[in-house]
């Protein structure tokens, strides 16, 4: 018997709600999962070591905490290694988005020019989650609108 | 800065991010089409309801008035 696919997995670290919104319907139109979200960096850190989604879209300016907590923790603990990390945020400055990819974020962006290309790549993951069903992700070889050089 | 004005601005930018995505549409739908649904409206509405609210808490802020509980979303 066929295993049926599962949707893509997405956790959402934000402290915005309205941004959390809008990122919480582009996900359920592109057929993927809302695992869980959350405001602040420890409670982030310890949904993700349990959920493991396949998608983690990471604000910085968090309640309490950073979303470079995140990353770091998610690096150093080796928490979910084959998931896409992509920062949306604010404070989009070279220097954060240098320390971004250094603590293993796959994409930053720019909340205030560049969210529509998060939801575009929120759709593109899906997809691609869809079409290559249970079989794991090749890192190298992805549809979407990754940023990392 | 004080650090009530800097998240207040965050605040307005995050609605206004959200509004303009609620507002944008596909450049081939004809131009007399509505797109718009009433759950992206509300959406809209929301979004600049969250802007105010932050907009009137700033103001109060920077003119040293009470600075209150301004409308939270």
């Amino acid at each position: 018997m066929q295993e049926i696919p599962k949707p893509l997995q997405v956790y959402v670290v934000e402290d915005s709600p309205i941004i959390r919104r809008l990122l919480t319907s582009t996900i359920e139109a592109a057929g993927a999962v809302l695992v869980g979200h959350s405001a602040n960096a420890m409670t982030a850190i310890a949904d993700l070591g349990a959920l493991q989604p396949d998608l983690i879209l990471i604000d910085i300016s968090l309640d309490s905490g950073s979303g470079f907590d995140v990353l770091r923790a998610l690096q150093e603990r080796n928490l979910g290694p084959s998931a896409i990390k992509v920062v949306l945020t604010n404070h989009a400055n070279p220097e954060y988005q240098n320390l971004s990819f250094s603590l293993g974020a796959d994409s930053f962006f720019d909340k205030a020019s560049e969210t529509s290309q998060v939801l575009a790549l929120i759709g593109a993951l899906a997809a691609e989650k869809r079409r290559r069903g249970n079989q794991p992700r090749d890192p190298d070889n992805h549809e979407g609108n990754y940023n990392r050089n | 800065m004080d650090p009530t004005i800097g998240r207040e601005l965050y605040r307005v930018m995050d609605a206004l991010v959200a509004l303009k995505v609620q507002l944008s549409c596909d450049p081939h739908i004809p131009g007399e089409t509505l797109v718009l649904s009433a759950e992206k409206s509300r959406d809209a509405c929301e979004a600049l309801e969250t802007a105010s609210a932050s907009i009137k808490h700033l103001a109060a802020v920077l003119n040293g008035g009470e600075v209150g509980d301004a409308s939270r979303h």
